[in-house]
This record gives structure tokens, C-alpha cells and sequence, in this order.
């Protein structure tokens, strides 16, 4: 069956109308907006906090929503319907993404705007962010896989907020190195190095390298999505 | 002209036999009913979508595998399952105009929401919506592309009286525009109000039950009709059966109760209890207070005893005690439905053929 772009459209706007009156979503949107809006009036402009809701929207508003749209579908038993149309696991999954991404990045936005948080060199900012949502909607979709209800989502999607999410607030009080090394290894701790040596009016050379290890990670991710999803039968 | 054909199939787990071997042909312009219990017809339904692993045999879609290809066939099929859900937060007109967009197609969504009768809840969200109007709108989806094949799985389980009457009326358009409707039901008089092409499929294998056309049942009453004439005795009943009379006075020790056989016991009934008598797989069935008993007299000798006692044959396999009857329902103008005074509101087929005899004697 050949990709269309008329269904994956039909799915964006069906979860777009679904998303509007489904306050499970909604209220996890408004996390991240919450913080960045409390952190900006705090004004505790320390390095880690500054950058801290651009990796909360990514990772609530990235991995979560999109990990409950997917679950949500099997646990109401509605992906049967889907999958007996003409519309492809693939085309699902893109409509999918294609709105969570949106969400993602309207809430990267928000936050922006209520932490007032200064964006260093908008291009590189919004490669390095972009490279971000992209791991963020693979994990999520992973999550989404793995897990046969919604609720199952926000069990299996701790780890996943606990590591990518807080590690960076954890990184001061560890004292062993290797472990260092390894939180620093981290998308979000290469984002935030990204972000940092942006601000501090580094070029794009001087972060090729944490961009690289980005790229990694989203290959990383997107294999392991399709490992998962062949071996879990979407159904 | 076949549209699909069910070669040799058969489903088997492990040692069990789900069905054997069966063949059958749907051909255009066709309702066929099948009727089996809910195991054997999910295996069948995931057989032929190709969830499920096909034992033996083939299901042919024209001349293409339809279990191997069933997603590019699916523009061409219409499926309603019985366990199928909907997005709780929508509406209907948001999930219907999704599914056209998903199958492409170019319909008026109004009128397809004004054919399921769901016109005034066009924007309420479904999770607000009746049982019953969730199942047209389930059938409105399956409709929705016009498909050539439509599988409907229980279309008719718990719906109420209006939802049955716009499924049939579905059902009656899709078959005039030469398409075909297969649909599984475990309820032997949803089938036969549905359609006159009725099998049955259990691990005995598969079996037509053979329902009285039109011309046949229109010769039987012409046949009965000539007798009385012959005799005209005065009797209480608006049809009165001579035979039956000659037969009373010849026989008067004639027990007037109707016995069943329930395990060691034999069930003496009064002939007023019997609410219906049903012929099921050459056994009759009486039922009584919403429960079942087989009887050994067969269809023909009940009725002939049960008459006399107001007891009308509206069907082929069914006796009805007429005075029971509360409602006689139109589905349309070629099928019919007798629903009872029960505790069940039980609803049983009525024949074309017999509607004018059935007239007659209501005096209508």
C-alpha cells in the first residue's frame, strides 16, 4: 500500500479534535508551562534551572503525550478499527508523532516566553531542539509500544522522565566519576552543553560534537523503536 | 457472480475442530446469514482479515487471497465486529468524516448520518450516545465506503426496535446496489429476520437451513384454504382445522397437555403456557417463562394439537401462541417480526406468506 499524506493528515486531525477534550493531555501540556512560568519568577537564573523547562517540555510534552496517544488506542480498543482501514501502522504512527511534535514545540515556546529564558542563535537552537523532539517522539512511541494502557505509560515512562529528565539536577551530587561521564552523555546534558556553549557565544564547530552524539541517540532510538514494534505486534 | 468463495475451510486447534471442512459462495446481490456460536465466528472473521492462521483451505475475494491481502482489499470491505470501539471524545460527524478521509472516498456525510438515523445527535460526543445509536454509528462506518462485502458481526445484539428497523433498511439498500452482506450472529431469529439465505456452522460442519420461500408457503395456505371450505363446522376459532376436529371426536381421552423431557422427567405443559414453539435442528423447542424445553413431537404434530388452543404457524420452524403476540413489525415490505408478551420481549420471525393469513384471522 502506497504512503499517503491524505491519511496521515485524516489521523493528525482526528487525534488534534480528540486532544482538545482530553484532559489527561491537557493537563500534562500544562506542566512544563507551570514550571518554566514558576522558575522565571524565581529568577534563580543558575545554569541548570535556566534550560530546565525546555527539557521538561520535551520530555512531558514529547515522550508522554505521544506514549498516551498510542496507548490510548489499544486500551480502547479502538486501533482495531484503524488498522482493518486503509491506513497503515506507519501512517498511524507519523499522524501521531506529526501532532505530538506541534504540541512539543508550542509548548517549547510557551515555556520560553514565561521563563524568559534569552535563545542564543536561533538556527542552532532549533537544530539542536529539533534533533531533541525527534529522540523525545521515538522514546515516546517505544513507550507507547511497550505499554497496553495509559496508565502503564506514566509507570514504565518514570525511569524514562528520572533519567533524561532529572539527571541533570542530580549530576552535582555525584561524586563518582564514571557516572558523571555517563549522565554527561545524556541528550538532555548534551543538550544543555549545547544550549550553554550557545549562550556563552560558541560557533557552530564547537559543538559539532555534541550535536554528533545527539544524532547517535536519535539513531539509537528510531532503531529501537522499529526493533520493538516488530517484535510487539502493534495489535 | 461470486464475489467470495470459501474453499475447503476449516479451523482446527490442536486436537479440536472449531468447524470442518466447508465450502461457500457468496454471490452479488446477496444477505447470508450465518449462524454459529461466537467462538466459531471470530475464528472465521479473523480468519478471513488474516489475524488468525487458516487451518485449511482458502477464502477468495474475487480471485485474490483475501487473508493475505485484506489491507489492500480493505477499501472494498465494511466491518463491523462486535467488540469494536469508538473515540469516546469525538463526535459523530468528526468520526465518521474521519473514516472517509482514512478511506478516501467522496460521500456526503449527512446523508449517510441521516440513513443511520443519527441526525439529531450529530454533535453530541459518543461517549454520550445510547448502546444502541453506538451500533449505527458502528454501522455507518462500515457503510461508510460503500464497500462490496460487508461482515457485520452481531448487528443486531441488545439493539432496540428503531436501531433494527434501520439496519434492515441498510441491509435491503446494500443489497439492491448488488453488494454483498455477510453477517455472523449467534441468534438463529436475528438471522432469519435478516435475511432469507440462512446457515448454520459448528464443528459438525456447515448446514443451510432451509427457510419456506414465498411460493411455497403462499401454496400451503392455498391448500389449507381449500379444505375448509369443504366442511364448515361452527366453531370458536376463525380458522378452524377439520381434521384436528374429526380427529377430537374419534380420540376424546386425547391428552390436551404438551409434554417435554427434561433430563429423567417428562414436563406436563397447558397448552396457554407455551408462548412459542421453535424447530431447532429437527427438534422442537417449547418455551415457557422465558425458558427452553425440547419436546419429541415434531413441528407438524404440535401444531396440529395446539391449534384448537389459538396457536398460529408464522413460520416455517415456529408455532406462536397469537394470544402472546403484543407487536407484528415491519421491517420491510418483504420481512416481518412477531414481538412477544414475554418477560424477554422475544422477538420471532414472521413469513412474507403468512402475513395475510395472520391478517385474516386478527381481523385486521
Amino acid at each position: 500500500m502506497i504512503f499517503s499524506f491524505k491519511r496521515v493528515n485524516a489521523i493528525f486531525i482526528k487525534d488534534w479534535k480528540d486532544l482538545q477534550r482530553n484532559s489527561y493531555i491537557l493537563f500534562t501540556l500544562a506542566i512544563p508551562l507551570v514550571f518554566a512560568a514558576m522558575l522565571g519568577r524565581m529568577n534563580a537564573a543558575t545554569d541548570v534551572l535556566s534550560t530546565y523547562p525546555i527539557n521538561l517540555a520535551l520530555i512531558i510534552a514529547g515522550a508522554f503525550i505521544q506514549a498516551a496517544m498510542v496507548a490510548e488506542e489499544k486500551e480502547k480498543n479502538t486501533l482495531r478499527g484503524l488498522l482493518l482501514s486503509p491506513a497503515s501502522t506507519l501512517e498511524i504512527l507519523i499522524g501521531k508523532s506529526a501532532l505530538s511534535g506541534l504540541m512539543t514545540i508550542l509548548v517549547i515556546i510557551g515555556s520560553i516566553i514565561f521563563s524568559g529564558y534569552t535563545v542564543p542563535s536561533l538556527p542552532l537552537f532549533s537544530l539542536s531542539t529539533l534533533l531533541g523532539l525527534v529522540f523525545y517522539l521515538a522514546t515516546g512511541t517505544i513507550l507507547g509500544l511497550l505499554s497496553r494502557t495509559v496508565m502503564e505509560t506514566s509507570i514504565i515512562g518514570m525511569p524514562v522522565l528520572i533519567i533524561f529528565g532529572m539527571s541533570s539536577m542530580f549530576k552535582p551530587m555525584v561524586e563518582n566519576a564514571t557516572l558523571i561521564n555517563i549522565i554527561e552523555l545524556l541528550p538532555n546534558e548534551q543538550l544543555n552543553q549545547i544550549w550553554f556553549g550557545l549562550s556563552d557565544g560558541k560557533g557552530a564547530a564547537d559543538i559539532l560534537m555534541n550535536l554528533f552524539i545527539l544524532f547517535l541517540w536519535v539513531a539509537v532510538s528510531f532503531i529501537l523503536t522499529i526493533v520493538i514494534y516488530k517484535k510487539r505486534r502493534f495489535d | 457472480m461470486k464475489l467470495l468463495q470459501m474453499n475447503q475451510l476449516e479451523k482446527t486447534i490442536g486436537n479440536t475442530i472449531i468447524f470442518p471442512k466447508f465450502d461457500l459462495t457468496l454471490y452479488r446481490n446477496e444477505i447470508v446469514a450465518l449462524q454459529c456460536n461466537n467462538e466459531v465466528g471470530k475464528h472465521l472473521i479473523m480468519m478471513m482479515i488474516g489475524k488468525n492462521n487458516i487451518s485449511n483451505g482458502k477464502v477468495l475475494f474475487e480471485d485474490t487471497e483475501l487473508n493475505k491481502h485484506f489491507k489492500s482489499l480493505s477499501n472494498r470491505i465494511g466491518l463491523s465486529l462486535l467488540d469494536d470501539a469508538l473515540y469516546d471524545r469525538l463526535t459523530p460527524r468528526e468520526f465518521l468524516t474521519f473514516y472517509k478521509n482514512l478511506h478516501d472516498v467522496n460521500i456526503e456525510i449527512d446523508a449517510l448520518i441521516q440513513k443511520i438515523n443519527l441526525i439529531d445527535k450529530v454533535n453530541t460526543k459518543i461517549s454520550k450516545l445510547t448502546f444502541s445509536e453506538k451500533k449505527r454509528l458502528h454501522l455507518g462506518r462500515a457503510i461508510l465506503h460503500q464497500p462490496d462485502l460487508l461482515i457485520l458481526e452481531e448487528p443486531d445484539q441488545n439493539i432496540d426496535i428503531e436501531s433494527k428497523i434501520t439496519l434492515q433498511k441498510v441491509l435491503e439498500d446494500h443489497k439492491q446496489q448488488g453488494r454483498v452482506a455477510l453477517i455472523i450472529t449467534n441468534n438463529y431469529e436475528s438471522a432469519l429476520s435478516m435475511t432469507d439465505t440462512v446457515y448454520r456452522l459448528n464443528e459438525h460442519g456447515l448446514k443451510k437451513i432451509e427457510v419456506m420461500d414465498e411460493e411455497s408457503s403462499q401454496q400451503d395456505i392455498e391448500d389449507e384454504e381449500a379444505q375448509p371450505q369443504q366442511d364448515m363446522l361452527p366453531s370458536e376459532e376463525v380458522r378452524p382445522a377439520p381434521s384436528e376436529k374429526i380427529q377430537n371426536m374419534n380420540n376424546p381421552l386425547r391428552l390436551e397437555k404438551i409434554p417435554a423431557k427434561v433430563d429423567d422427567k417428562i414436563i406436563l405443559f397447558d397448552p396457554t403456557e407455551i408462548v412459542y414453539v421453535e424447530s431447532n435442528d429437527g427438534i422442537s423447542h417449547l418455551h415457557v417463562n422465558g425458558e427452553s424445553f425440547p419436546c419429541a413431537l415434531t413441528l407438524n404434530t404440535l401444531f396440529e394439537r395446539l391449534h384448537p388452543f389459538g396457536f398460529f404457524r408464522c413460520h416455517r420452524s415456529y408455532i406462536v401462541n397469537l394470544q402472546k403476540v403484543r407487536e407484528v413489525i415491519t421491517w420491510t415490505r418483504n420481512s416481518y417480526s412477531l414481538i412477544l408478551d414475554d418477560a424477554k420481549k422475544s422477538s420471532i420471525p414472521l413469513s412474507k406468506g403468512k402475513l395475510n393469513e395472520l391478517k385474516e384471522i386478527m381481523g385486521i
